[in-house]
C-alpha cells in the first residue's frame, strides 16, 4: 500500500482510514461494559466506601439479629426492656474485656434499673437505620416526582411546584420535624409514622436537584429525538431522564440517610422523636447524658454508634458520587495525602527535578 | 557553549552568582536583602522587606518601651507586650526562612538552566521543536499512548499546520508544548521553545512562559473569554500579568491591539462585555489577547472550526496579516485541508499518535506520499464550481454525480411542503420571529439542502418539521396534512413517518440504552411488531449501516462519533419513514468518517427513497447530496432552486460570498480564490 517500505507492517499501520480503524476496534474481542458495570467497578475500587459498606453491613446484621425484630426472636439473651428479676452485674460497668472474658454478660454495661445497654443500643440502631432508609425512600419519591414534573413540563406547573418547594424550604427543618414528630408520636407502628412524617419534610433538596438535572437533560438531543419520534412525556421521564439522573438521585439519597439519622437523634434528644418505651440512639444519648458522671458509657456508646453509622453512610455516598461522576474523582495527584496537606509535594518535585539536572547529562529524559 | 545568542541573552538578563547560599544567608538575616542586593528581584525583595518590618519588627519595637517601663502595677500589660513581641518575632523568623528558601531557589536554577542551554546550544534555532515526544495517559483501565514519538520543528515566522483526525494526538502534542497536559498524562522526550526546554520546567517557570513566549488561540471563542469581565480588563490582565504594560498604558495598548485585529471603533468597544461581540469578533479578541505580549510562538488549536465559513475566511486573513506584521511562528492545528492550503508553509500529518508525513504545503497537498494523506484528501467533500479559476487538478477529480431523479419529481407525491412559514421562539411571553416567509416543497425521494450560517434559522425549520417547535404562522404540510392543525393523536401518527438525525454524536444517543434498544425505540413507542420482530429489524438496520450485528449489546460510549451517527441513522430509519430530517449530521465528524457516512447516506436514500431535509453549513456536502438548495440568511430565504444553478451560477451577493469563502485544498488555487474573494467583496462594497 505504502510507497515507502514499512519494516514493521502491523495491522494498524496498514489501515489508513480512521473509520476502518474504529470499525476494527469494534469487532475486535473487547469486553463490553455497560454504564452500570462501569459504575459498579469504580464503586468497588473505592476503598473508604468499601470499608464503610462492610462496617455498616456488620452493624446492620448484628443490630437486627441480636435483639430480633417484631415477633422474630434474636440470639441475645437480654431484652431491651427491663426484664423480671434483672440483676446488676459489675455495678453496671461494661463487662467487655473485663476479668479475662471477651464480652461477658453485659458487654456495654447496664443502666440504673438495670437494663442491658447492648440490647438497647442494638434496638436503637435498628430504629435509626429504619428511619434513615424509610425517610430516604419517601423523600426521594416525592422529590423525584415534584422535580421531574416541574423540570419537564416547565411553565405554570413548574412555578406552582417550585413555589411550594420554596415554602417548605423557608420554614426551619427542625421546626417542621418537631411539629410533625410530636403529632405522630403516639401513633402505632413506631417508628414508621415518624419516618414518613420526616420524609414529608425532607423532599425539597431532592426536588431541586432532580429539577436541575431534568432541565439540563431536556436539552440533550436524545430527548429531542424521543420527542420527535412521538414518545409520551412519561416514557421520556421514566426511560430517558430518570435513568440518566440516577447518579444525582442515589448520591443525594445516601446523604439524606446520614442527615436523617442525625435529625432523628436530635429530635429524640429533645424528646420529640421516638417515645418510650421504644428506644432510639438519640434518646439513649439523652438519657445517658444525665448519668455522664457516674456511668459515662451510657452516653458514649450510643453516641459512638451514631457517629459510626453516619460516617459510614457518608463515605458510601462519597464512593457513589465518585463512581457516578468520575470527573470529580480524586485519584493520584489529586487525592489529598499527607504531603499535599503539608504543601510539600511541589517542593519534593522541584528537588527531584534539580537532582535530575544536577547529574548533568544533557540527554537525560525527565518525566 | 555560549555561541548561541539565546544563551547570551539569558546570561545578560539574569545575574549569575557564585553560590545560591549567599543570597539565602543574606535573606535569612534581613528578609528580602538577598533578593534586593544579589538577585536584583526588586519586587519580591521589597515586599518581603516591608512585610518583615511591618509584621515582625514593628510590633516588637512598639512593645519594647512598654516592656521596659512596665511595672509590677500593670502586669497584664507587660504580659500582653511579651506575647505580642514574641509572636511577632516568631512570624519574623518564618518570613526570614521563607525569604531564604526563595532566594536559594531562584538563585540555584541558574546552574540547571546553563546545563539545559548547553544541551540546546547545538539545536537548530527553531521557535518550537519537538524531539521524540511521547505522551501517555493513565486511564481507569489501562494506559493509553496518545502521542507516539513525534519530532518536528517550527521555525520563526513560519506557519506549520498539524493535520489529523480525532485521536491523532495533534491537540495533545500542542498541549505538551504549553505544559498543559492533564495530570494523568506523562510526557517524555524533549520540547524546546526558543532553545529552552519546556519539559523540564516547573509550574512557575511555565506560567512565566505562557502568554509571553508562547500563547494559544482556542477553538471555542464563546468560552475562551470570561463573560463577566470587560474586554478591556481581560486584555489588560494579559499584559499586566507579564509586566508588559500597566494601567492606562495597557488600556492604550489594548485599543491598539483591537484595531490591529480589525475590531471597528476599538476605543469605545474595548469597554464592552464579550457577549456584545459576534463569534468572529470574539475570536479576533482572543487573538488580540494572544499577541498582547508579543509571543514568538502562537499555537492555534482549531481556531476557525466553530466559526462560519465567511468568518473563517476573515480570521484566516487576519492570522496571515499578523504573521507578516509581527513575525511570529504559528502552529496551526486543524482538520480542514482547505485551511491548510490557505495558511500553511509546512504541513505535518498525524495519524494515531504518529507523524505519517511532513513537508511543504505544496508537497503534501499536491503529491501526497503516504496513503493516509491521500485518503484524507480524497475524503474532503469537494465543491465543483464553474469558475475561470478551475485548474486541471479539479477537472480530473470530477466524481460521478449522485443519482438525481429529476424527472421523477414532477410526478412524485410531495412529502413536505411549507407555505409562507414563520417560526418564533418564545422569550418571556413574547414571540421573537426567527424565520419568516419560507416556502418550499420536497417531493418523495429528493433531498433539499438547507444552507446558511449560524443564526440563519435553518435548524429552526428542521425543529418545526419535527414538531419540537410550534408553527407561528403559515402552513407546514407533511404528506398533505397541515401539522399545526392536527390533534395530538394525529400528530403522533404523523411522527411515525419522520425520522431524525441530529448533529452531536455524543448527545444524540441515550447513554443508558444498549444499541439494540436505541434502534428499536421508535418501534416500541409506536407499538410496532413483537419484541422478536424488533430485534430482527434492528439487526437488519445494523447491516444497512454496515456495523456488525454484535453491536446490539454494546453501549453508546463504546462507539466512536461516526459509528454513533450511523446508529442514529439506523434509528431514524427503523420505521421506514418517508421523511428524514438531518440536522448537520456530519459536521461533528472527521473528514474521512464524514465521507463514509455521506456515502452510506446516499446509498440508503436510494434504497428507502425518503424525502429529506438536509441542514448543513457546508456547501461541499450539499453539493454531494442534494437535489435542491435553499440558502438562508437571518431567517429569510436568499436564494432557492436547483443545486447546479445555486452552486454554479449564484444570483445573489450573499450566495456568491458564501461560495467564495469556502477554502479548497490546493495552495495555488486557494491563493487565487482568496484574491477573487477580495475582489468580490470589494465589488460588493464590503471592504
Amino acid at each position: 500500500m505504502s510507497n515507502e517500505p514499512t519494516p514493521d507492517s502491523e495491522l494498524e499501520q496498514q489501515m489508513v482510514d480512521l473509520a476502518e480503524v474504529e470499525d476494527a476496534k469494534l469487532t475486535s474481542d473487547q469486553k463490553s461494559y455497560s454504564q452500570n458495570q462501569l459504575i459498579r467497578r469504580r464503586f468497588f475500587s473505592h476503598v473508604p466506601a468499601m470499608i464503610s459498606l462492610v462496617v455498616l453491613s456488620i452493624v446492620t446484621i448484628v443490630a437486627f439479629t441480636s435483639v430480633g425484630y417484631g415477633i422474630i426472636p434474636g440470639w441475645w439473651q437480654h431484652p431491651f426492656r427491663l426484664p423480671q428479676g434483672a440483676q446488676l452485674v459489675n455495678n453496671g460497668q461494661p463487662t467487655m474485656f473485663q476479668d479475662g472474658q471477651l464480652f461477658g454478660p453485659h458487654p456495654f454495661g447496664q443502666d440504673g434499673l438495670p437494663r442491658d445497654i447492648f440490647a438497647r443500643v442494638m434496638r436503637g440502631t435498628q430504629q435509626s437505620l429504619i428511619i434513615g432508609a424509610v425517610v430516604a425512600l419517601v423523600s426521594s419519591v416525592i422529590g423525584i416526582l415534584v422535580g421531574a414534573i416541574a423540570g419537564y413540563f416547565r411553565g405554570k406547573v413548574e412555578s406552582i411546584l417550585m413555589t411550594l418547594t420554596d415554602f417548605v424550604i423557608v420554614v426551619p427543618l427542625l421546626v417542621i420535624a418537631a411539629i410533625l414528630g410530636s403529632y405522630v408520636s403516639d401513633m402505632p407502628f413506631a417508628p414508621f409514622p415518624l419516618a414518613i412524617a420526616l420524609g414529608l419534610a425532607l423532599w425539597t433538596g431532592m426536588a431541586r436537584l432532580v429539577r436541575a438535572e431534568v432541565l439540563s437533560l431536556r436539552e440533550k438531543e436524545y430527548v429531542a429525538a424521543a420527542i420527535a419520534m412521538g414518545a409520551s412525556p412519561w416514557r421520556i421521564i421514566l426511560k430517558h431522564m430518570l435513568p440518566n439522573a440516577v447518579g444525582v438521585i442515589i448520591v443525594n439519597a445516601s446523604f439524606t440517610v446520614a442527615a436523617v439519622i442525625l435529625l432523628e437523634s436530635v429530635l429524640s434528644y429533645l424528646g420529640m422523636g421516638i417515645q418510650a418505651p421504644e428506644v432510639s440512639l438519640g434518646m439513649l444519648v439523652s438519657q445517658g447524658e444525665a448519668a455522664i458522671n457516674t456511668r459515662p458509657h451510657l452516653f458514649w456508646i450510643p453516641g459512638l454508634f451514631i457517629l459510626t453509622i453516619t460516617l459510614c453512610v457518608n463515605f458510601i455516598g462519597d464512593g457513589l458520587r465518585d463512581a457516578f461522576d468520575p470527573r470529580q474523582q480524586r485519584k493520584g495527584d489529586r487525592r489529598p495525602g499527607l504531603r499535599q496537606v503539608l504543601g510539600l509535594r511541589g517542593f519534593a518535585m522541584s528537588q527531584q527535578r534539580r537532582g535530575g539536572a544536577g547529574t548533568g547529562s544533557p540527554g537525560n529524559n525527565q518525566e | 557553549m555560549s555561541q548561541s545568542p539565546v544563551t547570551e541573552d539569558n546570561a545578560a538578563t539574569r545575574p549569575r552568582t557564585s553560590s545560591p547560599w549567599i543570597p539565602a544567608a543574606l535573606s535569612l538575616v534581613v528578609p528580602g536583602l538577598g533578593q534586593l542586593v544579589v538577585l536584583k528581584e526588586r519586587d519580591l525583595g521589597l515586599k518581603l522587606l516591608i512585610a518583615w518590618l511591618v509584621i515582625a519588627l514593628g510590633p516588637t519595637l512598639v512593645m519594647t518601651p512598654l516592656r521596659l517601663s512596665g511595672t509590677q502595677v500593670n502586669r497584664a500589660a507587660v504580659t500582653l507586650a511579651d506575647t505580642v513581641a514574641l509572636s511577632a518575632i516568631g512570624i519574623g523568623l518564618l518570613i526570614a526562612a521563607y525569604a531564604a528558601v526563595m532566594a536559594y531557589r531562584s538563585a540555584s536554577p541558574e546552574a540547571q538552566e546553563a546545563v539545559a542551554e548547553a544541551a540546546t546550544a547545538k539545536a537548530p534555532e527553531a521557535a518550537l521543536s519537538f524531539q521524540d515526544v511521547h505522551v501517555s495517559f493513565a486511564t481507569e483501565f489501562s494506559t493509553v499512548e496518545a502521542v507516539k514519538g513525534v519530532s518536528f520543528d517550527v521555525m520563526p515566522g513560519e506557519v506549520v499546520a498539524v493535520v489529523g483526525e480525532s485521536g491523532s494526538g495533534k491537540s495533545v502534542t500542542s498541549a505538551a508544548a504549553m505544559g498543559l497536559v492533564p495530570k494523568n498524562g506523562t510526557v517524555t522526550g524533549r520540547i524546546h521553545l526558543n532553545g529552552v526546554e519546556v519539559t523540564a520546567m516547573d509550574a512557575g517557570q511555565l506560567r512565566r512562559l505562557r502568554g509571553s513566549e508562547v500563547s494559544m488561540v482556542f477553538q471555542e471563542p464563546m468560552t475562551a473569554l470570561n463573560p463577566v469581565l470587560r474586554v478591556s480588563d481581560q486584555l489588560k490582565e494579559a499584559m499586566e500579568v507579564h509586566g508588559v504594560a500597566f494601567g492606562k498604558d495597557a488600556l492604550a495598548k489594548g485599543v491598539e491591539l483591537l484595531e490591529l485585529v480589525g475590531i471597528p471603533d476599538p476605543a469605545r468597544r474595548i469597554s464592552e462585555y464579550p457577549h456584545q461581540f459576534s463569534g468572529g469578533q470574539r475570536q479576533r479578541i482572543v487573538i488580540a489577547m494572544a499577541i498582547a505580549c508579543n509571543p514568538s510562538m502562537i499555537i492555534a488549536d482549531e481556531p476557525t472550526t466553530a466559526l462560519d465559513v465567511t468568518v473563517q475566511a476573515d480570521i484566516l486573513d487576519l492570522l496571515r496579516r499578523l504573521k507578516e506584521e509581527i513575525n511570529t511562528a504559528i502552529m496551526l492545528i486543524t482538520h480542514n485541508m482547505g485551511v491548510v492550503a490557505d495558511m500553511a508553509d509546512r504541513v505535518v500529518v498525524m495519524f494515531q499518535g504518529q507523524v505519517v508525513e511532513s513537508g511543504t504545503a505544496e508537497e503534501i497537498l499536491l503529491s501526497p506520499k503516504h496513503p493516509y494523506t491521500r485518503r484524507l484528501l480524497e475524503a474532503m467533500p469537494k465543491l465543483h464550481q464553474k469558475t475561470v479559476l478551475d485548474g486541471p487538478a479539479v477537472e480530473t477529480a470530477a466524481p460521478p454525480e449522485p443519482v438525481t431523479p429529476s424527472d421523477a419529481s414532477a410526478t412524485a407525491e410531495t412529502a413536505i411542503e411549507a407555505r409562507d412559514l414563520a417560526l418564533a421562539y418564545k422569550h418571556r411571553g413574547k414571540g421573537i420571529r426567527v424565520v419568516e416567509g419560507v416556502n418550499f416543497s420536497v417531493p418523495r425521494g429528493e433531498i433539499l439542502g438547507l444552507v446558511g450560517e449560524s443564526g440563519s434559522g435553518k435548524s429552526t425549520i428542521a425543529k418545526a418539521v419535527l414538531g419540537l417547535l410550534e408553527v407561528d404562522h403559515g402552513e407546514l404540510l407533511i404528506r398533505g396534512r397541515n401539522l399545526p392543525a392536527l390533534s395530538r393523536k394525529e400528530r403522533k401518527a404523523v411522527r411515525k413517518d419522520i425520522g431524525v438525525v441530529f448533529q452531536d454524536p455524543a448527545a444524540s444517543l441515550d447513554p443508558r440504552f444498549p444499541i439494540g434498544d436505541i434502534i428499536a425505540e421508535p418501534m416500541v413507542v409506536h407499538k410496532v411488531g413483537s419484541p422478536k420482530d424488533r430485534k430482527e429489524r434492528a439487526a437488519e438496520l445494523l447491516d444497512a449501516v454496515k456495523l456488525p450485528r454484535s453491536v446490539t449489546n454494546r453501549y453508546p460510549h463504546e462507539l466512536s462519533g461516526g459509528q454513533r451517527q450511523r446508529i442514529s441513522i439506523a434509528r431514524a430509519l427503523s420505521l421506514s419513514p418517508s421523511i428524514l430530517i438531518a440536522d448537520e449530521p456530519t459536521s461533528a465528524l472527521d473528514v474521512s468518517v464524514q465521507a463514509r457516512v455521506l456515502e452510506m447516506f446516499i446509498e440508503l436514500q436510494e434504497q428507502f427513497e425518503f424525502a429529506c431535509l438536509f441542514v448543513t453549513h457546508d456547501l461541499a456536502v450539499v453539493d454531494q447530496l442534494a437535489n435542491q438548495i435553499m440558502v438562508l440568511e437571518k431567517g429569510r430565504v436568499v436564494e432557492q432552486g436547483e443545486k447546479h444553478q445555486i452552486l454554479r451560477e449564484p444570483r445573489r451577493d450573499y450566495t456568491k460570498r458564501l461560495l467564495a469563502a469556502a477554502p479548497v485544498p490546493h495552495p495555488q488555487e486557494q491563493r487565487e480564490r482568496r484574491e477573487a474573494r477580495h475582489q468580490l467583496l470589494a465589488a460588493q462594497g464590503l471592504i
